[in-house]
Parts: structure tokens; sequence; C-alpha cells
């Protein structure tokens, strides 16, 4: 059975909790931006939901990103 | 019986452990998290295309008469509903030949504003929400849009209103 060595735990441990970490804060933009375009849903003649709607896909698109990379480092 | 060691001493015959049963990593937590994160950005999506569907498809709301010029004194004030009559508005006759009209829904909450004479401003009696009585501009408060403006027009004596411009 192979050990990893402790230094590289950790910085696996450390990159596994910055991605937790940004995931979290995307979706925590994400969720606002679900509530503003609902919120816009109800006043249809006065805001437009296209600039929620594409920073919301962008955030999507990163935390998959994420995801993909802490796969590739298994 | 066997000999075995039970890791939960309080129940012998389940040996399972529930604590590693119940374990969430944190792979699997991010897994979670990046379904969330579709599902808000799907959502964020649909709701953007529906509600871009309804402004495509609503036209301009057909003219309806306010009221006679001469109902409404210089500073006045004439509540009415417009383009439905689930749209309350309000018209102020800022001099003799300047007319202006809002919807009376507060762009924060949808609370009706109120005309403020002396102030010459629109108040929101929920969050304190203030607009501009010239061009119905947010001033302090929660809202950041402006109160849709409804076009009037005088046509032989009486108002009309013809449209409304976000």
């Amino acid at each position: 059975m192979t050990t990893i060595p402790s230094t590289l735990r950790q910085q696996q441990s450390t990159a596994l909790s910055l991605v937790v970490l940004f995931v979290m804060a995307f979706l925590c933009l994400q969720l606002w931006l679900l509530v503003e375009t609902l919120e816009t849903a109800f006043h249809p003649t006065t805001a437009s939901a296209l600039p929620a709607v594409i920073v919301s896909a962008v955030c999507a698109l990163a935390s998959w990103w994420l995801w993909r990379l802490l796969q590739r480092r298994n | 019986m066997t000999n075995q060691t039970n890791p939960n001493p309080q129940s012998p015959d389940f040996p399972i452990n529930w604590e590693d049963e119940h374990q969430v990593t944190r792979r699997t937590f991010v897994t979670f998290l990046l379904l969330l994160s579709t599902t808000f950005a799907a959502s964020t999506g649909l709701i953007g295309l529906l509600n871009w569907l309804q402004r495509r498809q609503a036209s301009q709301p057909a003219p309806l008469r306010i009221a006679q010029l001469q109902e409404i004194p210089v500073g006045g004030v004439k509540l009415f509903h417009y383009p439905t009559a689930s749209d309350p508005c309000l018209l102020i006759r800022a001099s003799a030949e300047r007319l202006l009209a809002y919807s009376q829904k507060c762009t924060h909450l949808s609370c009706p504003v109120l005309y403020q004479v002396a102030e010459q401003q629109f108040y929101c009696p929920c969050h304190a929400g203030r607009f501009a009585v010239e061009d119905g501009r947010p001033l302090s408060g929660p809202p950041k849009r402006p109160l849709p403006r409804i076009a009037v027009k005088i046509i032989s004596d009486e108002i009309w209103a013809v449209g409304v411009h976000a």
C-alpha cells in the first residue's frame, strides 16, 4: 500500500477546501441573481434579466471547471 | 454466538456505525453544490426566457380616457388604472399644460406610493422609498428602478393614457 506524504495530503486538503469555498461563493451569488430575476419577472417592463442569466451561467461553468479540476487530482 | 467487537454497544444486534454510513465527504458535498449551481443557472435562464417572451408578446395597451382636463386643478391628483384594472396609476397636473402620470406600484415590492405635494415626491410607506415627481427616478430608500411612466395626451380637453414607458 502506498502512502501519500503528509505535505501532499495537506496540499490536497487545502485545495479541496478552497474549491468548496469558491463553489459556495458562486452559489450565493447565483441565489441572489435568481431572486433578482424573479423580482424582474414581476415587473416585466422595467428591466432585462439577460445580465443575471449570463452571470449565473458563468458561475455554473466556473463551478463545473473547479469540480473537473478536483476530479483530475484524484 | 461469535465473539465480534461491536462498535455500538447500545445496539448489539445492529453492528453498523451510523456515523460512517452517513458521512458526507467534501468531494460529495462539492458534487451536490455543483448540481445546485446548475439548477440555479437553469432556473434563472428559464425565468429570464419567460420574462423575455412575455415582454415580446406584450403590445402597447389601448388608449384609455382618464378624465376631463377641467376635472383636475393645477397641483391636483387623480387615481386611475392603466393598462389593466390591477395597475393603479397617479395623474398629476403639475401646471396648466403639464401632466405627469406614473404607475403607483413601488418598484421595490409593489406597495402603492403616495404623492407628497410639499416635497414634490412620491413616498412609499412600506420601506420609505422616495421618487422624484419630475421623472419618477428613485431618490432614496430600497427602490433602484424608476417608476414606470404613463404617456398621457390631451385630446379635445380630455386626458388620455396612451402607453407605458419603463
